[in-house]
């Protein structure tokens, strides 16, 4: 049995922007800049524009099979053993990519505001509180995401344009930055970091509207998010240009503390600071509504809130295990790497297996 | 309803556990460092300052004094204020810090071990003024105290470095600034400098006679420390500290620094002496010059010789002319137009020689526009800018004009 939910094409928009863009807020500057130098801002252009090649692709085969979740595809085109398998795979995917994101959170709250705070403080908050919002569903987090999109989009233009006293844009040159091959090699690996919009393959189910919609939905947040993380990552060179780019730990917290307008605006980070934990708790909360989900759906249960406490206890152990934060951040940077054979290639491979199986049954 | 309660519980476990409880800290309990002072140790590695700020009491008066200066060595400026805990009843906290002064004698030794702690702290910010002191970091700590003008060092400080905007005197010059310089291949690091009053110099001895020219030209040409002058607070701030990589190689006075700030881009404003072009070693004429566009620099690079080619763009209003000649309007304001684009052309170019020859060190960042030949990173670190600078060709155009008189329209002869 499901609940009915009522969301709209732009609350799942909104989401989804949300989902892929909290990225800005952690590490991911560096890591462009770390491989692409001067040409970061490039590696996310041909990144964005990969990724929504892919996306297009894969919902236009999808939508060959109306209604039905990417899990339950998997499970009717490879067999229960084997689509149970492969959809153990993804749900392990989520969970790993879910614990880190966690552990990543809590301890860039850490360093920015809350020093003094043991991290499974901060975790154990953070999970009661995606535990709340899971439960409540897709309805409660997309409306959430909704009303807070304006407010985040706000912060981070603030934060872009009261930054121009630093912009030089000879610092984004030589243009090629890392050179044209590691441009190119680096820019397929990127498109790890657009990987929330499988999300949308895992939860069809759930929206009224077709997949039609589903597909604009994602282009519109890939599109978005590609001209946000271009800027950041344009605007983090001029500001903090390579080398000293590639040092920095959380990048966007910097540029915040670069602020200084005068003697009566600086230190405006901590206003700041406010929306981006907001957008953290959004992405965990949907990251741990759609894992308690595709494991609904693995073991055909007839509902997920029973799941929510056994996957919350799980999100937080595994969110405890790495010994230090750079062990987080190394997990991250082997994610940006391989996680595109889960959130790209697989779905893709499922889709295009179950297409040729749907025509010769026809 | 048992879901609702458990929801409830749920909620009040996270309000408990708001985490404010953690790192919470009582004003009172903090003590606010406002200046950081570092010189080289005698005992241990470093002799670390610190300008505290002294809480001020609501009633019953003020405090005599409105900052306290420390001085501890340690190993590291870390381990020093973890040594200050121990007879400061304060915690200290480095988070309202306003400058990091250092020590002539560190800034030789290199500063890039102690610029690393700076740019990893959480507490401190790049935004930070970063200023090289003549002589001992902790004196200089010490005579910031007999203020006159403000209450609070920081304050002072601030509004000395900020006043470049109207003198030129002091170029932007802080941590951020510094460490750009430190890691980029195109561009070495700079900083303000400062110093105290010499006491036994606060009184104005005869200088020797050099003529009105060479006195005009001379008029802002001096370190801190060496102004001719009676009165006012000890420290002074003008001119610029010059690196090679992380180690000091020499100074910039105050008209130096002028024109850095003019080939940066950064020069706003300031009153320039120049000798009358008609009559240089009798009469002056006063300017205030001010930017009128930013400088266009390119950096030619051939085969045979790399030339610098820089167009300074600069307006002027006169605030004196001792010799009455009317330099406001027609052929005069040309010859006078001319005279000045001419005289600052030649300032810079030997500004720009004394940086290549005496410093080996490209400050001024043109370095970075040679970027735009290479195609990556990698070729650009490979072309080594930074030796090759002191062999460049350097070419300098300046357009000036005079763009308002004063309140004269012109000079009338004198009759008697």
């Amino acid at each position: 049995m499901k609940n009915k939910v009522y969301i709209g094409y732009s609350e799942v928009a909104t989401l989804i922007s949300i989902m892929i863009g909290t990225k800005a807020f952690l590490g991911y500057p560096r890591l462009v800049t770390q491989l692409g130098m001067t040409a970061g801002w490039i590696i996310v252009f041909f990144s964005g524009l990969i990724s929504l090649c892919l996306w297009l692709l894969i919902s236009s085969f999808l939508a060959c099979f109306p209604k039905k979740s990417l899990t339950a595809i998997t499970e009717s085109t490879f067999g229960s053993i084997i689509g149970t398998v492969l959809n153990i795979v993804v749900f392990t995917f989520s969970i790993l990519v879910i614990s880190n994101s966690l552990r990543i959170f809590s301890e860039v709250v850490i360093i920015t505001a809350l020093t003094e705070t043991p991290v499974i403080v901060l975790t154990l908050v953070f999970i009661l509180a995606a535990w709340i919002a899971a439960y409540y569903g897709i309805e409660a987090i997309s409306r959430s995401a909704y009303i807070s999109f304006p407010f985040i989009i706000a912060s981070v233009i603030a934060v872009l344009i009261l930054l121009y006293p630093y912009y030089d844009f000879k610092q984004i040159t030589p243009i090629w930055g890392s050179g044209i091959l590691s441009i190119g090699k680096n820019s397929f690996l990127g498109i790890s970091a657009f990987g929330e919009v499988i999300l949308l393959c895992y939860i069809i189910h759930y929206f009224q509207f077709d997949v039609k919609k589903v597909k604009q939905a994602g282009a519109f947040s890939i599109i978005l998010v590609t001209i946000f993380f271009a800027a950041i990552v344009i605007v983090y060179q001029m500001v903090l240009p390579v080398p000293t780019s590639i040092e920095t730990l959380v990048p966007f917290y910097q540029l915040s503390r670069s602020i200084n307008l005068g003697h009566y605006f600086q230190r405006v980070e901590s206003i700041f600071v406010m929306f981006w934990i907001f957008t953290a708790f959004l992405r965990l909360s949907m990251g741990l509504f759609v894992s308690t989900i595709i494991f609904q759906d693995t073991l055909k249960l007839p509902y997920y809130r029973p799941l929510l406490p056994a996957i919350c206890l799980l999100v937080f152990s595994l969110s405890l295990t790495p010994a230090d934060m750079m062990q987080t951040v190394m997990y991250e940077d082997i994610k940006f790497n391989y996680g595109w054979l889960v959130t790209f290639v697989l779905p893709l491979f499922i889709l295009v297996v179950a297409l040729i199986l749907k025509r010769k049954e026809e | 309803m048992k879901c609702r309660f458990g929801l409830l519980v749920l909620l009040l476990i996270t309000i408990i556990f708001t985490q404010g409880c953690w790192g919470s800290q009582e004003t009172d309990e903090l003590g606010y460092v406002i200046l950081i002072g570092i010189d080289k140790g005698e005992k241990n590695i470093v002799k670390v300052s610190f300008q505290i700020a002294v809480p001020q009491p609501v009633e019953g008066g003020e405090q005599k004094k409105a900052t306290e200066v420390v001085t501890v060595e340690a190993a590291s400026i870390f381990g020093a204020k973890e040594l200050a805990s121990s007879f400061i009843s304060k915690n200290l906290t480095f988070v309202h810090n306003k400058a990091v002064i250092v020590s002539e004698d560190i800034a030789k030794e290199g500063l890039s071990k102690y610029i690393n702690p700076l740019v990893r702290c959480r507490e401190l910010r790049r935004t930070n003024y970063l200023t090289v002191v003549r002589g001992e970091a902790s004196e200089f700590l010490e005579h910031n105290k007999e203020l006159i003008f403000e209450k609070y060092t920081s304050r002072y400080i601030d509004l000395l470095m900020n006043a470049s905007k109207f003198t030129g005197f002091v170029p932007e010059s802080n941590i951020h600034k510094f460490y750009q310089g430190l890691k980029s291949p195109g561009l070495q690091p700079i900083t303000a400098l400062m110093a105290v009053k010499n006491k036994e110099d606060d009184k104005i001895t005869k200088g020797q006679d050099i003529g009105n020219e060479k006195k005009a030209e001379e008029e802002m040409a001096y370190l801190p420390g060496d102004i001719p002058r009676k009165g006012g607070a000890k420290i002074e701030i003008i001119g610029q500290v010059v690196f090679r990589d992380d180690k000091l190689v020499g100074f910039l006075n105050g008209k130096e620094t002028r024109y850095y700030q003019m080939l940066t881009g950064d020069f706003q404003k300031g009153v320039f002496t120049i000798p009358d072009p008609e009559e240089p070693d009798k009469s002056i004429i006063v300017l205030e010059i001010k930017k009128g566009l930013s400088p266009e620099i390119r950096v030619d690079i051939t085969e045979a010789k790399t030339v610098i080619e820089v167009q300074l763009f600069l307006e002027g209003e006169i605030l004196s002319i001792q010799s009455g000649q009317n330099y406001e309007k027609g052929e005069r304001e040309k010859i006078l137009e001319r005279y000045v684009s001419n005289y600052f052309s030649r300032e810079v170019v030997a500004l720009v020689r004394k940086t290549q020859k005496e410093y080996q060190s490209d400050i001024f960042g043109f370095g970075e526009y040679t970027r735009k030949y290479f195609g990556t990173w990698e070729e650009w670190v490979d072309y080594r800018w930074l030796e090759k600078y002191s062999e460049v060709d350097i070419d300098v155009k300046t357009n000036f004009s005079i763009c308002r008189t004063g309140l004269m329209a012109q000079t009338a002869p004198s009759h008697k």
